[in-house]
């Protein structure tokens, strides 16, 4: 990469991530690996209603809805007034 | 848990490891994951915030790349690398959030302001004003040649990887990674960086 190329890379490594995002982002990644949050089915489910089952297997097995998931952090992020 | 405590539990024990080793053991193993996720929050969160406006968007999307990563690991079939992969979900994530809110270009205002605390050596010789300035450049790029000069520049992945990640044939990555250079050589030109 030439000295221009460079400019712009190092420009683009300006942001780092809050340490508190780090942790609290873990912290939550941790929670659902071991306790995955899944949407019931559709038909059956309004908005809000989450079911905490399965297993760490289920998770990888692709499970957990990574929309659920988020939900609940997002939940927790905010009421923790941290977003 | 604290994050502290799931850090110690896992330091030493996972670091010499390749991220594909890691991949594989996510299943049944959250400090694999964990280590996956030290390597690599840094990296994802630099490109996503190069891609919005601000930092709690950055965040939010950081943060479903990883629920993304950890719900979805199975799917990681070691065919290419694991950095290829994860910023895949983030191109998806990115792309999807874009897609909701037709927001395509950073106001030039939003320099970041969590700025990193130790530069690299190239980057002390250029002032945090030079810095912005370059930032602002990058930023009034239109989204897809944004996405082509961070993922080269700032993560350094070849035109094959982009290629991979963005979905797009070597040769679009190519013409839009040339249309970048020019418009932000343009721009720039007869400037001092610095």
């Amino acid at each position: 990469m030439d000295s221009f190329e460079l400019a712009v890379g190092d420009a683009l490594t300006m942001p780092v991530p809050r340490a508190a995002f780090f942790d609290e982002l873990l912290v939550a990644l941790r929670e659902i690996w071991e306790v995955p949050v899944v949407a019931q089915a559709p038909q059956s489910a309004g908005h809000g209603h989450w079911v905490r089952a399965g297993s760490v297997a289920a998770a990888t097995a692709g499970a957990v809805g990574a929309g659920a998931a988020w939900y609940g952090f997002k939940r927790r992020h905010r009421r923790s007034g941290v977003a | 848990m604290r994050a502290d405590a799931i850090l110690a539990d896992m330091i030493d024990m996972t670091a010499d490891l390749d991220d594909e080793t890691l991949a594989a053991r996510v299943a049944g193993d959250f400090d694999a994951f964990a280590e996956l996720y030290r390597r690599y929050l840094c990296p994802v969160y630099r490109f996503v915030r190069s891609q919005c406006p601000d930092e709690p968007t950055a965040e939010d999307i950081t943060a479903q790349v990883f629920f993304k990563a950890i719900s979805s690991a199975s799917s990681f079939r070691g065919e290419g690398s694991y950095k290829a992969w994860i910023f895949r979900i983030a191109h998806n994530s990115v792309w999807s959030w874009r897609n909701g809110r037709a927001r395509s270009v950073i106001a030039v205002e939003e320099v970041p302001e969590t700025v990193d605390p130790t530069p690299s050596p190239a980057a002390q010789a250029i002032t945090k004003e030079g810095r912005g300035q370059v930032w602002r450049k990058v930023a009034e790029l239109p989204p897809a040649q944004r996405e082509v000069v961070a993922l080269r520049y700032l993560q350094d992945l070849t035109v094959e990887e982009i290629a991979e990640i963005t979905d797009r044939s070597r040769g679009a990555v190519r013409i839009l990674l040339h249309r970048a250079r020019s418009k932000l050589r343009s721009t720039m030109d007869g400037k001092e960086v610095g």
